[in-house]
């Protein structure tokens, strides 16, 4: 029997096709942190681990509420740790339904990417042959993020007899989380946490499928259990249904009356209606961002997981969060922010739900004053992002870390690791340019140009030979710390520079009165601009016109050749397996730097200079970071070598999903996640943005005869189609203004709403495009 | 509760064999278990005359089984094991060469090959002093097999209120493990200073689970780096008792971690053999 067959009654079933299912068979001790990373059912707003309900004691069941910290001792601020919101104990005959008594029959978790819902089938044969099977949905809901909802159905297979259900809104032990105290107000549960209180309000019901209904009924301590029992009758299924509405204390002043006028409104609407509105949300925002893949099942699969999770990490609404590095699926890396939102994540929200990317650059103004604080701290003019940010913004990188061996190692990516800013204005630049929204520019973007563009000003120092250098700075390469001039860092400074001064320009000249408004808050002198101009061209960029290659930092050539290849394989990464010193002394990187400029500006410099620096950095790069793999996917794509392309996209992809040594126990890679589909859309399918519309370039990895993506650009909807053989490239405005859509060093054509437009290739190259009816 | 039967220790005659004797009572105190001292040898001799065989002086003796049996040592030993259900065998695995002591003699070695409970190792370098239980050390390679000591090593350190320290070597230049389910160090280290705590507790939480220890054991997790023998002698130091998993292979090549440790290092050291399925019974585990 299928979950499907069962006679739950959840008016919803697991999606249809298997592709959209993350399917975990059975209880695996040494995987079960992961598994509750992968399968993590989020809204953006709250994360729920997918801890079993019953209770494994291997796993650690916990939920995040975004943008709640915690701070403890000094080692700053923490994503709050709650505890697992849906715990359910069954007895029967009162027995306690245990995977450790008796013989689990079935035991499945399955992650509905289609759906965001965690369906659970448990049928377990108690010591005494009778069989019990719990069939369960959770969610998170997309369509109110303050809701989350369960259903569970109890059936007793081959019995009749006594079961009892007992629902706890908070484990008996909460020494694992932060709360501090639970107490009941406004008719609610309020949970305090050092800063922060949680308001949770439920309605819960048991009820029979089959014909009226009356269990037996009892509400335990301060109403944190709820307890019914009743006579099971052979084959007769029961159905708990649990409806949860949560506030913070930092949504409302009174969370818990929130939760409870919240769960009040919702009146009628049954648990049925709440999930359907969850399922159509979910449905609507896959309509603008599933990537369909024809030809390689493993390469789909991996980018249904990642935009799951990348959807499910978002919150639209709350402009004062951020996605930290594991999302809320995991509590590793303290649930800080560091520069893979803005660099690897955001793209993503951008091309596909252009208000959450929005909201996300909205946390980055709110947070201008900390990055204001931390450039004054450091003896800077303007804006210096935090390396690691949290609820505040301000800097909360440690200062040192105890390695596994007890050596205490120095930390100065918080001190040194300034190229956030720029990735920061990048990301700012690339949404207004997708977008075109002019508010976001004027009201907070701008800004944001401004004072990093200041930053790099005041940061970079001009040396005898008249050229400006950013000395002493710690590049994505963190294997070699306080370098000078970095080449990543000082192009990103020098594009924020001029960036920052184009749009100065190009709103005074279009939006005069309201630029001028802002200058005069800013303080910003109408000559400044051209002093960021002057930085940027002075900036030393490393490049040598002869090799056409960028130096990584001034004196990497001249630094020991490894063999990084052959280090791939070893038990260990390459910085732990020949030590942090020999690395330093050497040329073998960390991850993407001279090549995540030419992921980011492509357009800047000729192909040749990115094959040429491609080819040199690859052999060279240990991808000691998650970061790395998806970046090098995009370029190798760009560049046509569809083959290495393919090697760093399955590399990419099996991050999470391949059982990495255990790194996902503490969260999904966000970052990583956000690669892949940068990999896809702008490496494979060749994506780019001009003025007036888009160019498409693609190179499809092997195997893949199909690749279909949704994209958002300035208003429009558009559906692009790219088929390997024969080549062909169509375009649907589904929505929006006319546009030009291009083929790089080929044809172009414009398309109005509701058109499609198809070019077909062959091997000498493309004809013409084509309006299709 | 299973009650452990007997603690054996077998006494070939040497001074040196007699350092199994006070590892062994704190055994049998830890285990509520009676010791009991076996001497093999096809000699027929008086209770005197064994305990002077036995190199045993009158303070020796008291609570303590004397038993004499004829044969082959090894397999009067095992077979001695096997018949009082023993809960493990407490013996000095070393012999004393014209040049040199040699980590494991060659009754050491087939008693380890056959014996049907845990073997402890004690070498003679400890001499006679009292022996407690305080603080056990586990080296772990990572691998699910020789995860199945922590459940009989979190049991003993419950028992003896002890704290256990869980020792990682990671060893420069080796290749990965073939073992499925292997925990290695992080492919990715994004960030060291969250990349390494949360491995550290991965790490930790894995070994737990899959090798079933119990709960509010004093546990610690540590790493060394370099070539393993010479770490886990290092922290030996500062152990009374070194848990190994052994798969049982001895052959020239093999095992040479233990053979290395067994040769260095003052501090007793419990064999646990893991069959291919990494679980084994563990007479005092409850």
């Amino acid at each position: 029997m299928t979950l499907s067959d069962c006679p739950a009654d959840f008016s919803l079933s697991p999606t249809a096709d298997p592709s959209w299912l993350l399917v975990e068979d059975g209880v695996n001790p040494a995987r079960e942190r992961e598994i509750d990373s992968l399968l993590a059912i989020c809204n953006g707003y709250l994360g729920m681990r997918a801890s079993a309900a019953e209770g494994i004691s291997f796993s650690y069941p916990s939920t995040f509420i975004a943008g709640l910290y915690v701070t403890n001792g000094g080692l700053g601020p923490r994503l709050a740790v709650l505890p697992h919101l849906l715990c359910v104990d069954v007895t029967v005959q009162g027995e306690k339904l245990s995977l450790a008594a008796g013989r689990a029959l079935l035991h499945r978790r399955q992650l509905d990417l289609r759906q965001g819902i965690l369906w659970t089938e448990w049928r377990q044969q108690d010591p005494s042959g009778r069989i019990t099977r719990l069939t369960s949905l959770e969610l998170t809901s997309l369509a109110d993020r303050h809701v989350m909802l369960q259903s569970v159905a109890i059936t007793a297979e081959n019995y009749a007899g006594r079961i009892s259900l007992t629902a706890r809104t908070c484990p008996l032990d909460m020494a694992s989380t932060d709360i501090e105290q639970v107490a009941i107000e406004s008719d609610a549960l309020l949970m305090r946490i050092p800063g922060n209180e949680i308001g949770i309000a439920k309605a819960s019901e048991v009820r029979s499928l089959a014909a009226s209904f009356l269990p037996d009924h009892e509400t335990g301590p301060n109403g944190r259990e709820e307890r019914w029992s009743w006579e099971a009758t052979l084959s007769g299924t029961i159905r708990f249904d649990r409806i949860f509405t949560i506030f913070t204390s930092r949504d409302v002043g009174n969370p818990a009356k929130a939760a409870r006028d919240h769960l009040t409104a919702m009146g009628a609407r049954s648990l049925q209606t709440a999930a359907a509105a969850h399922v159509d949300a979910w449905h609507r925002r896959w309509e603008n961002a599933e990537i369909r893949i024809t030809g390689d099942n493993e390469a789909q699969r991996a980018l249904r997981f990642a935009i799951y999770h990348l959807i499910a990490a978002a919150n639209p609404a709350d402009e004062h969060v951020s996605i930290g590095a594991r999302g809320l699926t995991g509590e590793a890396y303290r649930g800080h922010i560091f520069w893979d939102t803005e660099i690897f994540m955001l793209p993503f929200y951008v091309f596909t739900d252009p208000p959450a990317a929005r909201a996300l650059l909205m946390y980055r103004y709110h947070t201008l004053d900390a990055a204001r604080r931390k450039a004054v701290e450091y003896g800077y003019e303007g804006a210096l992002y935090a390396w690691e940010s949290a609820d505040s913004g301000d800097e909360t990188t440690p200062t040192r870390a105890v390695m596994p061996d007890g050596r205490v190692i120095i930390i100065r990516t918080g001190e040194r690791e300034h190229h956030i800013s720029a990735d920061v204005a990048y990301a700012v630049w690339q949404y207004w340019h997708a977008t075109g929204d002019d508010a976001f520019m004027l009201g907070a973007g701008a800004e944001i140009l401004v004072e990093t563009a200041r930053f790099w000003r005041s940061r970079a120092k001009v040396g005898l030979d008249d050229r400006a250098h950013i000395r002493q700075a710690i590049g994505p390469d963190e294997y070699h710390e306080l370098v000078d001039d970095n080449a990543y860092t000082n192009a990103m400074a020098a594009f924020n520079l001029e960036c920052a001064a184009d749009v100065a320009d190009g709103f005074q000249r279009a939006k005069s009165g309201d630029w001028q408004r802002l200058s005069a808050r800013l303080g910003l002198a109408e000559k400044e601009p051209n002093s960021w101009r002057t930085v940027a061209e002075a900036l030393v960029t490393g490049f040598d016109p002869a090799t056409r290659l960028f130096e990584q930092f001034a004196g990497y050539f001249q630094l020991e050749e490894i063999d990084v290849a052959a280090q791939r394989g070893r038990a260990m990464p390459i910085d732990m397996d020949l030590g942090p010193e020999r690395v330093r002394r050497s040329k073998a990187i960390k991850q993407a730097d001279v090549v995540a400029l030419s992921a980011l500006l492509w357009d800047k410099w000729p192909v040749a200079v990115h094959e040429a620096n491609f080819r040199y950095y690859e052999p060279r790069t240990a991808h000691g970071s998650s970061l790395s793999p998806a970046l090098y996917s995009l370029v190798a794509a760009k560049l046509g070598d569809r083959s290495l392309a393919q090697t760093y996209f399955r590399q990419a992809a099996e991050i999470d999903l391949s059982n990495n040594m255990g790194n996902a126990a503490g969260g999904v890679h966000m970052g990583a996640l956000g690669g892949l589909w940068q990999a896809t859309v702008f490496g494979i399918a060749g994506l780019s943005m001009r003025e007036n519309g888009i160019v498409l370039d693609p190179h499809l990895l092997p195997g893949w005869t199909e690749l279909v993506f949704p994209l958002q650009w300035r208003g429009r909807s558009l559906r692009v189609h790219l088929q390997a053989d024969p080549p062909q490239i169509e375009l649907t405005i589904k929505a929006g203004n006319e546009l030009t859509v291009a083929v790089l060093d080929g044809p172009s054509c414009r398309v109005r709403e509701g058109q499609r437009v198809v070019l077909h290739g062959n091997a000498l190259g493309w004809a013409n495009w084509e309006i299709a009816q | 509760m299973t009650s452990a039967k007997t603690v054996l220790v077998p006494l070939d005659g040497s001074v040196h064999s007699t350092a199994a004797i006070p590892v062994a009572r704190g055994f049998g105190e830890l285990l509520n278990a009676p010791i009991v001292l076996l001497h093999v040898s096809d000699d027929v001799l008086t209770t005197r005359a064994l305990v002077e065989r036995m190199k045993l002086s009158g303070e020796d003796v008291p609570g303590l089984i004397l038993e004499q049996r004829p044969g082959a040592a090894a397999a009067a030993i095992v077979k001695e094991a096997g018949e009082r259900h023993s809960a493990m065998i407490v013996m000095c695995p070393q012999i004393r060469t014209d040049l040199r002591w040699r980590a494991l003699g060659s009754v050491a070695a087939a008693v380890l090959r056959s014996s049907p409970c845990p073997v402890v190792l004690v070498p003679s370098a400890r001499g006679r002093k009292r022996w407690a239980l305080h603080r056990l050390l586990i080296p772990h390679d990572g691998t699910p097999t020789s995860a199945a000591a922590i459940g009989p090593a979190t049991d003993l350190a419950l028992r003896a209120a002890a704290e256990l320290v869980v020792l990682h070597v990671a060893t420069p230049g080796t290749e990965l493990p073939t073992e499925p389910g292997t925990l290695v160090s992080p492919r990715y280290v994004d960030q060291p200073q969250h990349e390494w705590p949360a491995w550290a507790q991965e790490f930790l939480a894995r070994l737990c689970a899959v090798g079933g220890a119990r709960a509010r054991t004093d546990m610690r997790f540590a790493v060394a780096q370099g070539e393993a023998g010479a770490a886990i002698v290092d922290f030996a130091r500062q152990s009374d008792l070194i848990v190994l998993g052994w798969r049982g292979a001895l052959e020239p090549g093999r095992a040479q971690t233990m053979q290395r440790v067994i040769c260095d290092t003052s501090c007793p050291m419990i064999v646990l053999r893991v069959d291919d399925s990494g679980r084994r019974y563990w007479p005092w585990s409850s």
